[in-house]
C-alpha cells in the first residue's frame, strides 16, 4: 500500500472523519519508486457502525491534475456508508447462519435424546408389562409369583433410577444443585464405592491402589460416590470379557486424583471428549447396544465441575479405557444459584 | 420339535420369552448377542428366530442380513423385537422379507400369536408393513 494512502487511513481511522490530503509527492517519495504508484491525492473514510470503526475506505489519484474536492468526499462517504451496510449484514448473516448450525445440532441431540430414553424406558417396560400378565393370566405356583413379582420390582427400580439420573442432571446443569461439602477420606470412600460394585461384576476383578497419605478432602460426599459409581459401572459395563478394573487414588498437589481403568473395548479416539457429552453415546459395534442412558458421564462431568475440578478420558493403544477425576482438596466450589 | 432361536441381551426379557414360549412346548434356545445368535442359527437350522434389534458386538439387524445370505437359512422366519423408535430401523426391519415386528412393551399373549402365526405360515412379510406404520 503507497504510504500516503496507508497515513490518511489511519487518520481518518482515529479521527472517524474522511480525510483528504491534496498534495501527497512529499510523503510518498519513498514508496514511489518501490510500488510504481505516484500518489499525488488521497481521499480516505472511516467505515462506522454504532460509533465501532469496521476499517477504511481510501481512493488515491496518480493524476496530479486530478483534484479531490468535497463532492468526491461527500461521494466517498456515501460509498463508505454503503460498505459498511454490506459488512454489517454479512456478519450479521454469518452468525445467524452459526446460529441456525447450532440449532439444528441441538434439535438433533434432542431427537437423539428422545430415540435413547424411550428405548430405555421401554426395556424395563417390557418386563413389567410382560410378567404382570403372566400373574394375571397364567396358572404360578407360589415360588413363580414370587419370582416374577421379584423381577417387575427390579424393573421398576430400574425406571426409577433412569428418571432420577434425567432430573439430577437436569438439576446440575441448569445450577440448581447445591453441594453439601464435608472432610471425607478419598480412600474410605473409594473402598466403599468398590464394595457395593464387586458383587454386581462377578466376572471382574476390582482391584484397587490407594493413596498411602490417606488425606481428607472436603466435597460432596453423595456426588462423589455418584461419579464414581457411575466410572466404575461404566468401566465394567464397556469390558464384558471381564478382567482386572484397577481403581488409583493419590493426592498430587491440592488435588484428589481418582483413575478408574478398564481393559475392555476401549474408546475411539475421535469421540473421547465427546462421551462427556449429554446424549452421546460412545457409538460402536461393541458399544452401540450396552444399556445406558449415555446419561452417566455427562453427570460426572457436572460432578467435577460443580466441585472445580475435572474429568477425562484416555484410550491408550494397548487397550481399554482409562477414566481421571480430579477434585480439588478444598473443594473451590462454582457460582451455584441456590435452590431454596 | 419345534426349534427357536432368541438372541437378545437384557436377562430379563430373554427370560420372557422364554417363558413364554415354554408353554407351546417348543425347544427354545437363547443367545446372548448377535454372533452367538448367528453361530446358533447355523448349528440348529430353527424354524423360526426371534430377535432385538439392539444386541453387542452384531446387531439384529445385521445378524439377520448375513443370516440371509446363506442359502440354507435364508427362509427362516424372523421376528424382531424392539423398544427403538428409529425410523430407518423400523424401515429396514420391514425391508428384509419373512419378518415381522414386535414392539417392546408387548404382551406376552401377543409374542406368542405372532409366533405360532410365523411357525404355521412360514411368512409374516405380508403384514409387516402394517406393523410398523402404526408407529
Amino acid at each position: 500500500l503507497p504510504e500516503a494512502v496507508a497515513a490518511a487511513s489511519a487518520q481518518a481511522a482515529r479521527l472517524r472523519l474522511p480525510v483528504l490530503v491534496s498534495d501527497a509527492h512529499g510523503v510518498d517519495a519513498e514508496t514511489t519508486s518501490r510500488l510504481h504508484t505516484n500518489v499525488s491525492m488521497v481521499a480516505a473514510a472511516p467505515l462506522l457502525h454504532e460509533g465501532h470503526l469496521l476499517g477504511t475506505l481510501a481512493v488515491f489519484s496518480e493524476e496530479p491534475t486530478r483534484r479531490f474536492d468535497s463532492e468526491d468526499a461527500e461521494l466517498l462517504e456515501l460509498i463508505a456508508g454503503l460498505a459498511t451496510a454490506a459488512l454489517v449484514t454479512g456478519e450479521a448473516f454469518d452468525r445467524q447462519q452459526h446460529a441456525v448450525q447450532e440449532l439444528r445440532r441441538l434439535h438433533r441431540a434432542k431427537a437423539d435424546f428422545v430415540s435413547i430414553v424411550s428405548h430405555e424406558f421401554r426395556t424395563p417396560l417390557t418386563g413389567i408389562q410382560g410378567f404382570s400378565e403372566m400373574m394375571r393370566d397364567e396358572d404360578l405356583s407360589r415360588a413363580q409369583m414370587r419370582e416374577f413379582a421379584g423381577d417387575i420390582n427390579k424393573d421398576a427400580h430400574r425406571l426409577n433410577r433412569l428418571i432420577n439420573e434425567m432430573l439430577d442432571l437436569d438439576r446440575m446443569e441448569s445450577g440448581r444443585m447445591t453441594l453439601h461439602s464435608e472432610e471425607i477420606s478419598l480412600n474410605a470412600l473409594v473402598e466403599e464405592v468398590a464394595t457395593t460394585a464387586r458383587p454386581n461384576a462377578p466376572r471382574h476383578s476390582i482391584k484397587l491402589q490407594l493413596d498411602p497419605t490417606s488425606m481428607l478432602l472436603r466435597a460432596d460426599r453423595d456426588k462423589i460416590v455418584q461419579a464414581l459409581t457411575n466410572l466404575i459401572d461404566n468401566a465394567i459395563k464397556y469390558s464384558p470379557d471381564g478382567g482386572v478394573v484397577v481403581i488409583r487414588s493419590f493426592f498430587e498437589d491440592d488435588l484428589a486424583h481418582i483413575i478408574v481403568r478398564d481393559h475392555g473395548i476401549g474408546i475411539q479416539p475421535d469421540i473421547l471428549e465427546t462421551i462427556f457429552e449429554r446424549y452421546t453415546r460412545g457409538e460402536s459395534p461393541q458399544s452401540r447396544s450396552i444399556a445406558g442412558t449415555g446419561l452417566g458421564l455427562p453427570i460426572v462431568r457436572e460432578i467435577a465441575r460443580l466441585h472445580g475440578g475435572r474429568t477425562w478420558a484416555e484410550s491408550p493403544t494397548s487397550g481399554g479405557s482409562t477414566f481421571h477425576l480430579t477434585i480439588p482438596r478444598v473443594a473451590t466450589t462454582v457460582e451455584v444459584e441456590g435452590d431454596g | 420339535v419345534t426349534q427357536v432361536v432368541v438372541c437378545e441381551d437384557e436377562p430379563s426379557i430373554q427370560k420372557l420369552v422364554e417363558f413364554t414360549l415354554g408353554a407351546l412346548a417348543y425347544d427354545v434356545r437363547v443367545a446372548n448377542d448377535g454372533v452367538e445368535g448367528l453361530e446358533l442359527v447355523e448349528q440348529l437350522r430353527p424354524d423360526l428366530i426371534i430377535t432385538d434389534i439392539y444386541m453387542p458386538r452384531l446387531d439384529g439387524l445385521e445378524m439377520v442380513d448375513a443370516i440371509r445370505q446363506r442359502p440354507a437359512l435364508e427362509a427362516i422366519p424372523v421376528l424382531f423385537m424392539t423398544a427403538g423408535v428409529q425410523r430407518w430401523q423400523l424401515e429396514r426391519a420391514a425391508r428384509v422379507p419373512e419378518t415381522e415386528l414386535l414392539h417392546k412393551p408387548f404382551s406376552p399373549a401377543e409374542l406368542r400369536a405372532r409366533v405360532q402365526k410365523l411357525i404355521n405360515s412360514g411368512s409374516g412379510s405380508a403384514d409387516a408393513e402394517t406393523a410398523w406404520r402404526k408407529y
